[in-house]
Formats: structure tokens, C-alpha cells, sequence
């Protein structure tokens, strides 16, 4: 018997392969294209409207007219000051989650509620900041209120993803450092953070197109449909790019099909600014891990 | 006070796994003893209670007394940052963290002094000093900078006894050190252990009954959680008293 030459079982194992691959492959590309056709599109009809004049100008005419700087600075506002809370409170969250809280029925609870909170729709948190901020705490419709709102929603991705990244840092790393005495905090210091920061990043762009791009939760709690000034603290009122778009579309007869498409590019060009910022960080420090 | 180590009926339990049953055990300081046994019969468990290490884990129950060179480690005012200065432990694997190999060599030292006090020139003999006792300054000198993690395993291994040094332990722990060098690697390493012994006690966990030949003057044989002979390790290795020691060295049973 020549063990060499292909038989039926090989033949229909070669060719099972085949098929597998090239469904990946079709699936893969699937994905590709409505994210290469949404910059095409905006692309190609926005471009025209994008000017000096669109990006430092307030809308004028009713909205038909002008540009959209209002809102890109209101957009802004909401981003950093939204950051501003989760970061700080979602990182720390996670870092009690996974390094110092036992495995106890309380954590258990507050795991549940993080699940449940990331599965939230975010007009829910808009009438949770209505209720909660805007009226109870009294901050009124104000940038504090959205950015609150928002920080609350984002909350979960950051967790989560905080946690995640804290579990991929080899146990062996850790063990390291407790055996010469390192207390958890320095090993979480010296070792852990630095060796998850590249993870945590990733929640925080992520967090970032969410604050950018939300409509909803900021509905009720601080952005306006037209803002003839800009912003001077947090207790004002903004507009943002978000909802000025959803504006300009379905509310305001007469609008240039190229400015809706403009508001649209220049909302994606924004977040790829501010996400550019950690996607350097981040793979700088991955380029100096090693393991 | 001639004992490192004191055990008196020693017990633990992983949640309801009964790990280790009733140890009883004295091992003397400066000299190299080894444990060994099949898998699972206990004696990384005992190893690993040393220092307290598997308490991180959760889950861990120990009764009985443990004394380290005359303390009872399970006391109430034990601090586990100053008991594991004291009782270093180098893993199975190679365990280097993802920095220089000079901040290696330094950590456990850095983790025990307020900034403050620590100087360079002090930091940078400690380095030299501990990487020429397990023998690669030479090697290492020029690439003090390079991540630890790009190092050989066997350089790594060496890395790991040595960042226990500049805290100067008193007793020292290996899991399996040699598992995953080769033969040269392995006997670079045991005549690491053989110069050190003068210095300070070493425990070793080994698969390797040549090994336990080698470096070790007495040697325990732990069988499921128990112990089941201990001695001078010539005597074992001649004329076991227990007839499970006896195929347990001759690779009858384990």
C-alpha cells in the first residue's frame, strides 16, 4: 500500500478547507465594505460643503446656511468632560473589581449590574439624567448634566474593558512581584497598569466614538437644536454635532444635501482626532511589550 | 537553633481537597534539601506555604505549625511583605518581568525601601553583585537595558535567583527550577545552588531523582498529602526504610 498518494478522505478533506476558508474570506470582505462605502459616500457629498467658513462659522438662515462651529465645539466639551468621569471612575472600579474585591455575594451583584448597565438603551439614560441630574441634583440642562449622562453610559465599556485587560497580564507576573514582597499596589503599580494600558486605551477610544456619536442620551440633558452663542462654563447649554445632524436632517426644511453629509464628515474626522491621540499612546506602549 | 524549617502536623486544604495531611517535618538551615514525590502528592503545596504565595489564590486552609527559622508564620502579626523578603521562591517557570534586566535584578530591593533612600551607585552594586554570584555579569553587563524577557531560559532562571538577592533572603525556595532548561542548563544551575548553600538554606522541589542526588543533602519523600520518609539523602537513596520510597526512586510506582 503507497501511503503517499491522496485518497477520497484527503480529496474531501482539502476541499472542506477550501470552502471554509473562502467563507471566512466573504465574510471578512462583507465587513469591509460598508465601512469603506460610509467614507465614500460622506466623502464624495460632504466634501463639497467642508470650507473655513463651514467649520468656523455658527449655522445662520435658519440652520440653511453658515456652518457648524457651535457644535463642534459643544462635541468637544462633551468628549473631554464625559472622559474626565469615566476614566478616572471606571479604571478604579475595575481595578477594586479584579484585584482586591473577594468573590462574594456584593460582587456578584455589582458584576450583574455592570452587565445590565452595558445593555441599557441610551434614551433610558437620558431620562435617568433628566431625572437624576437635571432635576434632582439641579444642574439643569447644561453641558454637566449630558456629560454626566454620558459618563454613565460609558461607564460599563470602560469597566469592562479595564477588567479584560487587567486578566490578559500573565498570573506569572504578578506572582513575581508578591514573592519578593511587593505589596498589591505596587504590583499593580509597577507591573499590572503598565502592562494593561494598552487594553484600557482601547475602552477609552471606544468610549470616546460613543460620547461623540450619541444622540439620544444627551436629548433631554443639555444639548439645544440652536445655540446662537458658544459655551462659556459647564452649566451652559451646547449644541453638538450629533444632534445638530439629526437636526438638520429631519427638522429644518431646506438644508444643502452637502451640509448634512459635511456635519456627518467632520463628526467622523473629530473622533478619529481625538481617538488618534490614544491609538499612539497605545501602540507605543505595545510596542514595548515584549511578551 | 539549627532548623530552618519546623512543620508540626501541618494541614491544608484547597476548598475541600485535603492537599497536605499531618506534616511533620524539621529541615536544617545552610544546606540543600530536596523534595520529592509524584505529582500531586503535596510537596509544592508545602513549598508554597513557605512563603504564603498560595494564599492569592483564595480558597487556601491551613491548620498546624509552620515555623521559619524560629517564627510561626501563620501567626497574626506576620506582615507577608516582610516574611517573603526573607523566603524567596523561583517558579517551575522562568517568571522575569516585562522590564530592563537591571530593574529585574532591583525590584524586590526598590519594593522594600522608600525612594528616597535609595542611590544609584548603591542600586548599581547590588545589580553587579548579585548578577556575578549566579554568574552572568559577564555576559550581561553590556545589556543591562535589554528587556529581561528577550533572555534564554536559562539566563532567565539565573535572573530569577538573582533578583532575590540584593534582598537578602535567608531561605530560599525552588519549584522545579530545572523542568524547562536542558542539560547544561540544568547543571548550571545546580552548581549555583551548591555555591549559594553556604550563604543561605535552600528548599528544592524536583522531578529529577538524579537531581535530588546531586545538590541535596537531605531529601523528604511525600507521597498523596503525606509524608512518607525523610533523611539524609544517601541513606534514602541506598536503603530507603520505606518500601513506596524504595519503588518511588526506582520508578516503580509514581
Amino acid at each position: 500500500m503507497s501511503s503517499f498518494k491522496s485518497t477520497e478522505l484527503l480529496k474531501s478533506k482539502v476541499s472542506k478547507q477550501k470552502w471554509v476558508e473562502s467563507i471566512l474570506l466573504v465574510t471578512t470582505f462583507a465587513l469591509f465594505i460598508p465601512v469603506a462605502a460610509i467614507f465614500l459616500i460622506l466623502l464624495i457629498k460632504g466634501y463639497p460643503a467642508i470650507n473655513l467658513n463651514f467649520i468656523f462659522a455658527g449655522p445662520s438662515n435658519g440652520m440653511t446656511e453658515g456652518g457648524i462651529f457651535p457644535a463642534i465645539v459643544g462635541t468637544f466639551w462633551l468628549i473631554f468632560l464625559s472622559l474626565f468621569f469615566t476614566c478616572p471612575l471606571g479604571i478604579l472600579a475595575a481595578l477594586y473589581l479584579n484585584e482586591y474585591a473577594r468573590d462574594n455575594t456584593f460582587t456578584r451583584i455589582i458584576n450583574l449590574a455592570i452587565i445590565n448597565l452595558a445593555g441599557v438603551p441610551s434614551i433610558v439614560y437620558s431620562l435617568f439624567g433628566l431625572g437624576a441630574f437635571v432635576l434632582f441634583l439641579k444642574m439643569g440642562t447644561s453641558i454637566l448634566s449630558a456629560s454626566l449622562t454620558l459618563s454613565v453610559m460609558n461607564l460599563p465599556v470602560i469597566i469592562t474593558s479595564t477588567r479584560e485587560s487587567l486578566l490578559a497580564v500573565p498570573k506569572s507576573f504578578r506572582e513575581a512581584c508578591w514573592n519578593v514582597g511587593a505589596s498589591k499596589w505596587q504590583t499593580l503599580w509597577y507591573v499590572v497598569l503598565p502592562n494593561s494600558l494598552p487594553g484600557i486605551l482601547t475602552g477609552v477610544i471606544f468610549s470616546v466614538s460613543r460620547a461623540a456619536g450619541e444622540t439620544a442620551a444627551i436629548l433631554f440633558t443639555g444639548v439645544a437644536f440652536y445655540l446662537p452663542f458658544l459655551p462659556e462654563s459647564i452649566f451652559d447649554q451646547c449644541m453638538a454635532l450629533s444632534m445638530h445632524l439629526y437636526t438638520i436632517s429631519t427638522q429644518v426644511v431646506g438644508v444643502p444635501e452637502s451640509y448634512t453629509f459635511g456635519t456627518a464628515l467632520v463628526l467622523i474626522g473629530l473622533v478619529l482626532i481625538v481617538n488618534t491621540l490614544s491609538i499612539v499612546v497605545r501602540s507605543y506602549y505595545r510596542s514595548h511589550r515584549k511578551w | 537553633m539549627n532548623f530552618a524549617i519546623q512543620a508540626f502536623e501541618l494541614n491544608l486544604w484547597y476548598g475541600t481537597f485535603h492537599a497536605i495531611t499531618d506534616l511533620t517535618i524539621d529541615i536544617k538551615k545552610h544546606q540543600i534539601t530536596s523534595l520529592i514525590g509524584p505529582s500531586g502528592c503535596g510537596k509544592s503545596s508545602f513549598l508554597k506555604c513557605l512563603n504564603r504565595i498560595n494564599e492569592r489564590g483564595g480558597n487556601v486552609t491551613v491548620k498546624g505549625k509552620l515555623e521559619v527559622f524560629g517564627q510561626d508564620i501563620y501567626s497574626s502579626d506576620i506582615s507577608l511583605e516582610s516574611l517573603r523578603k526573607e523566603v524567596g521562591m523561583v517558579f517551575q517557570k522562568p517568571n522575569p518581568l516585562p522590564i530592563s534586566i537591571y530593574e529585574n535584578v532591583i525590584f524586590g530591593y526598590k519594593t522594600h525601601m522608600p525612594k528616597s533612600t535609595y542611590r544609584k551607585g548603591d542600586l548599581d552594586e547590588k545589580v553587579e553583585s548579585a548578577l556575578r554570584t549566579v554568574r552572568l555579569w559577564d555576559q550581561l553587563k553590556d545589556r543591562l537595558n535589554d528587556n529581561a524577557l528577550t533572555l534564554q531560559l536559562e539566563m532567565q532562571q539565573k535572573l530569577c535567583l538573582a533578583r532575590l538577592l540584593p534582598l537578602k533572603p535567608k531561605l530560599i525556595l525552588l519549584d522545579e527550577p530545572c523542568s524547562t532548561l536542558d542539560t547544561k542548563g540544568t547543571l548550571a544551575v545546580e552548581e549555583l545552588l551548591l555555591e549559594l548553600k553556604s550563604s543561605y538554606s535552600i528548599v528544592i522541589v524536583t522531578h529529577s531523582m538524579a537531581q535530588a542526588r546531586r545538590v541535596s543533602e537531605d531529601c523528604i519523600f511525600m507521597y498523596l498529602g503525606t509524608l512518607v520518609e525523610s533523611g539524609s539523602t544517601k541513606q534514602m537513596f541506598t536503603l530507603p526504610k520505606n518500601k513506596q520510597t524504595m519503588n518511588y526512586i526506582e520508578g516503580i510506582m509514581g
